[in-house]
């Protein structure tokens, strides 16, 4: 935006320096946290602090031999990917429902679905887990695999229809009066047509499942433990092991950054998922 | 009706058929136990199954209960101050963005990335950093002489570094929606504006704070019901201590069940907590269906 202004050399100088100081503020803790990851025990705790040091990687080889940290991260993998599959498989032909048909009790259903976005995860824990246990599935990966994508669907559902509603009408239009059934027209048509939607809103529920630490917590005990869960085992009863706590941290934060940096121009959408308009 | 006829009605009610049946599985059955658990005494330690005893437990949450009332009052402290800090501050961070142009998309990346951040890892990241002997705050502090603070041990401060930790996270989130409804702002307005001799103070009061009001109302809805939420972070920095002066709702119910295994208590303190949150989601599906 643009705005005729008359700019004067100070302001703009103030306003840089200003701009600098946030950014420093936003960005401090990450760096400082992937510092410490790099640094002998000697380092983390030395006052004042060592800026200038030789990396090494020490902190990275102690969380994998310590515990099997390998088994944690393969589990928050596998229990992320299974989540999103599924959130998307039950996602993709409700969201279709919502953006193409009509039937009775659609704008119900559709404010219900956001609604219960809203309510506090540690509300369901309590009754979640004694249906969890009766199933026998406590510390599984199915467990939380089940529970992020009943968690993430309406998330799933409102994104996921944002990108169908811009597929012009006709397009499907024209494909049922040709003859195509619905769910020809859902995996011919609109799925192809959104896949850059599909793929952030799968990049965007990854992200959310990857980050749960209150189901994961409860949920598993040795099993089935997710990363999230593992660094906050870090924290003992000798103290917490600060290099530990950031090589661990730098691992989970990882593709997290990565992810986010590759969705970066949906993030308005995921952030807010049908609150926002484009 | 005819079959086909018959087809085309239930058709839409099949494509919603999986994500409804996870979501009743799920949520809605648990909830509804949840529910019936409120009304029943149920300690795991004590008893093998729920009994009824009415609404014995709210009487409890309401009246004997003096806990309760100081994590609502804690959780109502943190919320109405971290969002509004946040509100203040991506909004001031937006309108500077919007104006700087120097390497505009690594600020605008590097602004952005707090919120996206698992929640327990940002926590133990604040966690070294207030750590009152090796953290680097009262380190930084001591170069200008202020001496060192006990910013999670100490009663009286530990809720205010939880709320600068929730505001360092998620301020970022103001700053997305404030930038993006700064940029689509029509820029005409601003000419007129600037022909008509208003001052740059006077179209901001009158041209982008009203065009920024549903920016304003989404940044404050969404960020009071993940604030009111609010547990990861809190756990990993001080569980609730010291002397339960971060006891947030959500640590407060994890609490009375996995430490005190009180089940049936724990159900109706996250149903008085689930009906506060239902009605701050009714100003937000408010705002929703006033746009559609």
């Amino acid at each position: 935006m643009a705005r005729p202004r008359r700019s004067h050399i100070a302001t703009d100088c103030f306003l840089h320096i200003l701009l600098l100081m946030v950014v420093v503020a936003f960005a401090f803790p990450i760096v400082w946290t992937v510092l410490t990851s790099l640094k002998t025990p000697l380092q983390t705790f030395a006052i004042p602090p060592v800026w200038i040091f030789r990396p090494t990687l020490v902190n990275y080889r102690s969380v994998f031999e310590q515990q099997p940290f390998a088994r944690y991260l393969l589990n928050s993998i596998i229990i992320a990917l299974g989540s999103t599959g599924l959130a998307l498989g039950v996602g993709v032909p409700a969201s279709y429902a919502f953006s193409a048909l009509k039937f009775r009790g659609r704008e119900t259903f559709l404010i219900a679905t956001i609604g219960l976005r809203m309510l506090p995860p540690i509300a369901l824990v309590v009754p979640l887990y004694s249906i969890v246990r009766s199933l026998g599935l406590l510390d599984t990966h199915l467990a939380l695999v089940l529970i992020y994508a009943m968690f993430n669907a309406p998330f799933v559902i409102w994104m996921l229809k944002g990108f169908f509603d811009e597929i012009p009408e006709d397009v499907r239009h024209s494909a049922l009066v040709d003859g195509c059934s619905h769910v020809r027209v859902l995996w011919r048509i609109v799925v192809p047509l959104a896949a850059p939607g599909l793929f952030a809103t799968a990049v965007f529920t990854f992200i959310l499942s990857w980050n749960d630490f209150i189901f994961a917590l409860f949920f598993t005990t040795t099993k089935a433990t997710t990363l999230p869960v593992a660094v906050s085992g870090f924290i003992t009863e000798e103290g917490v092991r600060w290099g530990n706590v950031g090589s661990g941290g730098a691992i989970i934060l990882l593709p997290v950054i990565a992810f986010t940096l590759l969705v970066q121009k949906y993030l308005v959408r995921g952030m807010t998922a049908g609150a926002v308009k484009g | 009706m005819t079959s086909a006829m018959w087809k085309q009605k239930i058709l839409p009610y099949t494509f919603l058929f999986p994500a409804f049946a996870l979501i009743v599985i799920f949520l809605l059955l648990p909830l509804l136990y949840s529910f019936y658990l409120g009304f029943t005494s149920f300690i795991l330690t004590r008893h093998l199954g729920p009994k009824f005893i009415g609404v014995r437990n709210y009487v409890s949450v309401f009246f004997e209960d003096p806990l309760f009332w100081r994590s609502l009052e804690i959780t109502l402290i943190f919320t109405l101050v971290s969002v509004t800090l946040e509100f203040c501050i991506g909004l001031g961070v937006a309108l500077l963005l919007d104006r700087v142009t120097l390497g505009k998309r690594l600020v605008r990346t590097t602004l952005l990335l707090p919120m996206m951040m698992t929640p327990v890892v940002v926590g133990l990241m604040w966690r070294f950093l207030w750590d009152s002997r090796f953290g680097l705050i009262n380190y930084l502090l001591g170069l200008i002489a202020i001496p060192p603070v006990q910013w999670l041990a100490s009663p009286k401060v530990a809720l205010v570094s939880v709320i600068l930790t929730d505001v360092w996270q998620n301020s970022s989130f103001a700053v997305l929606i404030f930038l993006a409804t700064l940029q689509v702002l029509p820029e005409d307005l601003y000419e007129a504006a600037d022909i008509d001799g208003a001052s740059a103070a006077q179209s901001f009061w009158y041209l982008t704070i009203p065009l920024l009001k549903r920016a304003m109302l989404i940044v404050l809805v969404i960020r009071t019901l993940f604030a009111f939420r609010i547990f990861d972070t809190v756990y990993v920095l001080t569980d609730g201590g010291p002397a339960d002066a971060t006891l947030s709702l959500s640590i407060y119910v994890q609490r009375i069940a996995f430490r005190y295994f009180d089940l049936g208590y724990s159900a109706a303190v996250s149903w008085v907590m689930l009906v506060l949150c239902v009605a701050l989601s009714f100003v937000y599906i408010r705002i929703l269906a006033e746009e559609r």
